[in-house]
């Protein structure tokens, strides 16, 4: 679980409005993580760059040269584009997954996080599963991305034998390219073979 | 009767293509997202001109346009992890959208026809912050990584 959080995210969160008759204002948001973002808005000609949350960039209708850029207010703008925050979806759950040595089965532990996950999945709305498997850097990048992909179609397969629908759920395989170990080439590192779940 | 069996065969096979277009699901690397939510009025528009009510767990393709009724709103999420939520009385196309899972490559382009969206960029913003733009009549808006140089220049 804590992996997941140090790779975590450098995502950008940002607010659009157009308006036929005005123009298009964009508001650059506070990532939940704290770190920080930024949008470049391009528009007759001209651009700007937002960098701090709650900048906002308007480029009219009938206006020339780069948008026009201000500090919006962070309450006004949640009071006039209340359904932009009600239905953002919940943060995807992540969950981790390891394999008895050389076997296809689960570890007891492991056993348990794939029923919480199943569980978190059926309680969202439109949920999905997303299966990543990984591997160490064993063998080739060729064969790692297949074995990974195959390790994560197995973890599909169980989710989709305990009821979830099989069309939402993806496995993906990662080979070699995201270890949560990280070590040189061609060394057998069992902590990075694993299956990551997400949950969205 | 010679000509009509092979007629009847005709339709019999693109009936059950059809039934089986239905029922096969598209393959997920060239759907784009799901719809997570829906409130009031969201009407999802196909390349193919064929306008569907939207509901949760509703497939998105590329080329999809959402639209949304006065006190309407939907939210989606992208193969790449990408949340959007279109707004009331909305308009959005998403233009393009391709993402390979094992790579992290990819490509996003979200056209605002009207009304207002937000969004949280997902890996392909991530990986390559220069592949995800969204479009609106009068601005182009691009995202930028956290590790950025600004030049700027005087303006005349």
């Amino acid at each position: 679980m804590t992996f997941h959080r140090l790779v975590a995210t450098v995502f950008t969160s940002l607010l659009i409005a157009a308006c036929s008759s005005s123009g298009t204002r964009v508001v650059l948001l506070p990532q939940a993580d704290g770190r920080p973002s930024a949008v470049v808005v391009r528009a007759n000609g001209g651009e700007e760059i937002l960098g701090k949350p709650y900048q906002r960039a308007t480029a009219s209708r009938n206006s020339t040269g780069a948008p026009v850029v201000d500090q919006a207010d962070p309450a006004r703008i949640e009071a006039e584009n209340r359904s932009l925050f009600d239905l953002m979806p919940p943060p995807p759950q992540r969950y981790t997954l390891y394999f008895d040595a050389g076997e296809t089965a689960l570890t007891p532990e492991s056993q348990v996080t794939l029923s919480e996950a199943l569980a978190a999945a059926a309680a969202r709305n439109g949920g999905e599963i997303v299966v990543t498997g990984h591997t160490d850097t064993m063998g080739t990048l060729e064969r790692n991305d297949d074995l990974s992909r195959r390790r994560a179609q197995e973890v599909r397969q169980m989710f989709a034998e305990r009821g979830f629908p099989a069309g939402r759920i993806q496995a993906i395989g990662r080979g070699e390219r995201n270890l949560l170990i990280p070590t040189p080439d061609e060394v057998a590192e069992p902590r990075n073979r694993r299956v990551t779940i997400e949950v969205r | 009767m010679n000509h009509r069996i092979p007629t009847l065969l005709c339709i019999l096979a693109l009936a059950s293509g059809a039934v089986f277009a239905q029922a096969t699901a598209t393959p997920p690397e060239l759907q784009a997202g799901t719809i997570k939510s829906v409130r009031g009025d969201v009407q999802l528009l196909s390349a193919s001109g064929t306008q569907r009510p939207a509901s949760p767990g509703d497939v998105l393709m590329p080329i999809d346009r959402v639209l949304t009724g006065t006190d309407s709103a939907a939210s989606v999420v992208l193969r790449d992890g990408t949340m959007m939520v279109v707004g009331p009385s909305s308009r959005l196309d998403i233009k393009e959208f391709h993402f390979d899972a094992t790579t992290q490559d990819g490509g996003l382009l979200v056209s605002l026809l009207r009304g207002s969206m937000r969004m949280i960029t997902g890996l392909i913003g991530k990986k390559q912050p220069d592949a995800v733009r969204i479009e609106t009549q009068t601005a182009t808006i691009g995202i930028r990584g956290t590790d950025f140089i600004v030049q700027a220049d005087a303006q005349p």
